[in-house]
């Protein structure tokens, strides 16, 4: 069984069809990526897959239960987790109270009694704070806790994206071009860190048009285009796809 | 705000703390003016009201214009209490702001889904719906012409009645909604708050039930609000319901704008300030509204992060205003 | 009765379109909070008020600089509130427009007073009187120049070039300001048309009524953009179907129900749509807070 399986997936904006009855399946501790040209539809497929949106038509199964029609807090709660195409972060919190949020939902936590300073408030703020700095240590943050996430680099605003994400403690993980805007060398850390992710056990399923860390990271590469699929396999078959090459004539990665 | 004794700052901070709170306890035995104390008091409660309405406005964001319709429903029900029941003011004040709260939640559960301007509109809708109401259903309210006698607070047999009782009580009550809401932005709730202000689809990805946790900013506001009117429906011992309008609830609004959409200390000291400036210069009593909405310009104009913004909780400059 | 209600429904019906349109227009180009319409148009209508009933002008000489003076209002508040914040989040000119209708409204007040002053009629002869209808000149001319406005209005924004620059700039404006439209210049054009519409409506809407007060540029900005809610935000038959269903709703809660129902019946309408489809009747724009 799959831990995701998307069954003839249809999405339409207005009168424009985004996707049409496209299906997949992503396997458990696999990694997976979905590339494709520009507009091809592939964040409309994390939209639905998070909750942003409900799908037009189709059905998507994870862990062989229905998820199209819930309500993103409950996807993520399910164990899905997620970083965006143009970095989402709270900007007014420092980088150890935006993985704090996602602990929200794991750690018991009663408003009155932080209010009124009981002492079960103030292990669970304690723990709040120690899980946090764990998670920021995972991806090398774990010093800059205290910094306002606006004021990170580039490189390590994305990093405390994913830490948010890995925070929930998902089993799928959905990384939305997350090499966008990164130099060649933090790509390679970049590679090593989506790998390491798959050794613990959480499934990886990016959106990427970096073709380097494609080819080099995925054990199963999808290709969409115009809302549809138009291959799907191993990273060395998908790259001499006739009918991929075409869909990218036009684009510099290949 | 905190104090840690241990370095000479902390002690400074600590000592004005102490001094602040001397000065604010000995103020009525030092200057024994009624005049003076009365408008002490009617800081008070534009505190409590500003730091409640700060709550939904300032920490979540979302524009409340309806802090006047809670004060208003949290007098009404304490003066209806203590007319009809015979409640004592100590009992009927938790009762009216829960009363308040419970319309903050039922306004909540519409008013969270909608963004900005709507929000704004409906709060203001519904605003104006309490407010005819209580000029309207005349059997309970008795309409226009308000309730008067309405009882000063007792202690024992002690009645309550030039104001430096009314300030010291207000002076508690007010001290408890700054702490309340001092603690809420120490703890996860408060975050939340900041981060479904900053990004409520992010925070929505990261597992938050959002619509909770604005719903009860809703709620917390209002029933900041509602204790407010019931200690103003027992120290004025008269209510109608002119007073409790949408013209008002704007200048709470314009209070927390002010002083900075989210500081607490903001909210307290353009409290203070916008309460004390009309009756300190007694010849804009006329123009007050004029001020107020000139004021509100110029702040958004020249600073629009208020007075005492602190960067983590105030309105930025859109950087990436395509993206939004 | 009964078609005496319908006739005056169509006549209120009537105004609160005009203020709505005027506000959706502004609505849907600059996808604009703008508070402070209701001061704007009200400045038009005190400005009529005091020169025909104080200068002695017939109203109809009097309407084109009251027109004129809302436009000027319209484009101050513009220049003060709206362009220097237009790059800070929409809360910013929500409230410093919320902050100019208050210093409009008092201004008003502390010009005029805050009592209700009279305001000249104008064609009050009846027109047509059948048993308990009366229809007067004034109600024909107000229909009449509602419909003419609708008219003239569809036809700038479908016809004329303007009007294609204000769709595309509505739509889109990076893309409509890359293929040459001069946005800011749209915003002001949209801004002139909005106050001046809305100026006509707060004229009849005194002429009407008989009198005007400063607390009408509230209840005015409130009906209004209930109408343009519950018609959806941005689109001109939304705006004319919500002015209609208001002030009918109005009219008959009045007429059967009670009089202290007339504002609540608004505001209550407003409330629920927003509960039920927040995009109103014709809109299409998703408004729920999505991040």
């Amino acid at each position: 069984m799959p831990l995701l399986e998307i069954q003839d997936l249809t999405m339409s904006f207005g009168g424009l069809k985004a996707l049409d009855r496209v299906s997949l399946t992503v396997e458990e501790g696999s990694i997976v990526s979905l590339i494709g040209p520009n507009g091809a539809g592939k964040t409309t497929v994390f939209n639905l897959l998070s909750g942003v949106y409900n799908p037009a038509g189709g059905r998507i199964l994870f862990q062989d239960r229905p998820l199209q029609g819930q309500k993103m807090w409950r996807i993520a709660r399910r164990g899905i987790g997620r970083t965006f195409q143009n970095i989402r972060l709270f900007q007014s919190l420092t980088a150890q109270e935006n993985v704090r949020i996602s602990l929200t939902a794991s750690l018991r936590y009663s408003v009155l009694g932080s209010i009124f300073l009981l002492p079960s408030s103030r292990t669970a703020e304690e723990r709040f704070n120690d899980k946090a700095l764990e998670t920021l240590a995972l991806v090398g943050l774990e010093d800059r806790a205290q910094s306002i996430s606006a004021s990170l680099t580039y490189g390590q605003q994305r990093r405390l994206e994913l830490a948010r994400a890995l925070a929930l403690e998902p089993k799928l993980l959905l990384l939305d071009e997350p090499s966008a805007g990164m130099p060649t060398h933090e790509t390679a850390e970049l590679m090593e860190t989506v790998r390491g992710l798959r050794d613990q056990g959480i499934t990886i399923f990016l959106v990427e048009h970096d073709m380097k860390m494609v080819m080099g990271v995925s054990d199963k590469v999808i290709v969409l285009d115009n809302g549809v699929k138009i291959a799907e396999g191993q990273p060395q078959e998908v790259r001499s796809n006739p009918g991929v090459i075409k869909a990218y004539l036009g684009e510099e990665d290949l | 705000m905190k104090a840690d004794p241990s370095t000479s700052r902390g002690r400074t901070k600590a000592a004005l703390w102490i001094a602040l709170a001397v000065g604010l306890l000995a103020l009525p035995l030092v200057v024994r003016n009624e005049y003076f104390l009365r408008i002490c008091v009617r800081v008070g409660i534009y505190v409590l009201l500003a730091v409640g309405l700060n709550i939904v406005a300032g920490f979540a964001g979302m524009l409340s214009a309806a802090q006047a319709a809670f004060f208003g429903l949290g007098a009404y029900c304490s003066a209806l209490l203590s007319l009809n029941l015979g409640l004592s003011f100590w009992a009927a004040m938790p009762i009216s702001g829960l009363f308040a709260g419970i319309f903050g939640f039922l306004l909540g559960l519409p008013a969270i889904r909608l963004a900005h301007f709507y929000l704004v509109m409906v709060t203001i809708a519904f605003g104006e719906i309490v407010g005819l109401i209580f000029l309207n259903w005349e059997s309970l309210t008795k309409g226009p012409f308000g309730l008067p006698g309405i009882p000063p607070p007792q202690i024992g047999s002690f009645v309550f009645l030039n104001n430096t009782p009314y300030y010291y009580t207000i002076l508690g009550l007010a001290a408890l909604g700054v702490y309340v809401s001092w603690r809420i932005t120490q703890t996860q709730m408060g975050k939340l708050f900041i981060a479904l202000k900053d990004d409520q689809l992010a925070a929505e990805a990261s597992g938050i039930q959002v619509n909770r946790y604005k719903i009860t900013a809703f709620t917390l506001s209002a029933i900041y609000a509602g204790v407010a009117g019931s200690f103003f429906a027992h120290y004025m011992t008269y209510i109608s319901p002119g007073t409790f309008s949408t013209h008002e609830s704007i200048m709470i609004l314009a209070m927390v704008v002010l002083g900075g959409m989210g500081s607490i200390a903001g909210s307290v000291l353009s409290a203070a300030v916008l309460t004390i400036i009309p009756e300190a210069m007694r010849f804009i009593q006329d123009y007050r509204m004029m001020f107020f909405g000139g004021i509100i310009v110029l702040i958004m104009l020249f600073k629009p992060q208020g007075l005492l913004s602190r960067g983590r909780y105030t309105l930025k400059r859109e950087t990436q205003a395509a993206e939004r | 009765m009964f078609a005496q209600q319908i006739v005056n429904s169509l006549v209120l019906g009537s105004i609160y379109t005009l203020i709505a349109l005027g506000f959706t227009l502004i609505f849907g180009v600059a996808k604009l909070l703008h508070m402070a319409h209701g001061g704007v148009l009200l400045m038009g209508a005190y400005v009529a008020m005091t020169l025909t009933l104080g200068l002695g002008f017939p109203l109809l000489a009097a309407a084109p600089v009251a027109i004129a003076a809302a436009i000027v209002v319209g484009l101050i508040v513009q220049r003060i509130t709206i362009t220097p914040l237009r790059h800070y989040p929409p809360i910013a000119i929500l409230i410093a427009t919320l902050g100019m209708s208050f210093f409009l409204e008092s201004s008003i007040e502390n010009t005029w007073g805050a009592e209700r002053l009279p305001f000249p009629g104008f064609l009050e002869s009846p027109a047509l009187t059948l048993a308990h209808l009366q229809v007067s000149w004034m109600d024909v001319f107000i229909l009449a120049v509602t419909v003419g406005l609708i008219i003239g209005l569809r036809v700038l924004v479908k016809q004329t070039r303007l009007g294609k620059a204000i769709r595309a700039t509505a739509e889109n404006p990076t893309v409509a300001g890359l293929m040459g439209v001069r946005t800011s210049r749209i915003l002001t054009m949209v801004i002139i048309v909005g106050s001046a519409l809305g100026a006509i409506g707060g004229i009849m809407m005194g002429s009407y009524y008989g009198s005007i007060s400063p607390a009408m540029a509230m209840g005015a900005l409130l009906k209004g953009v209930t109408a343009v809610i519950l018609g959806g935000m941005g689109s001109v038959p939304g705006a004319i179907v919500g002015g209609f269903f208001i002030a009918f709703s109005e009219n008959f809660g009045v007429a059967y129900v009670s009089s202290a129902f007339r504002d609540v019946t608004a505001f209550s309408a407003m409330i629920l749509i927003l509960l039920i489809r927040p995009a109103g009747i014709f809109g299409s724009t998703v408004l729920e807070r999505r991040g």
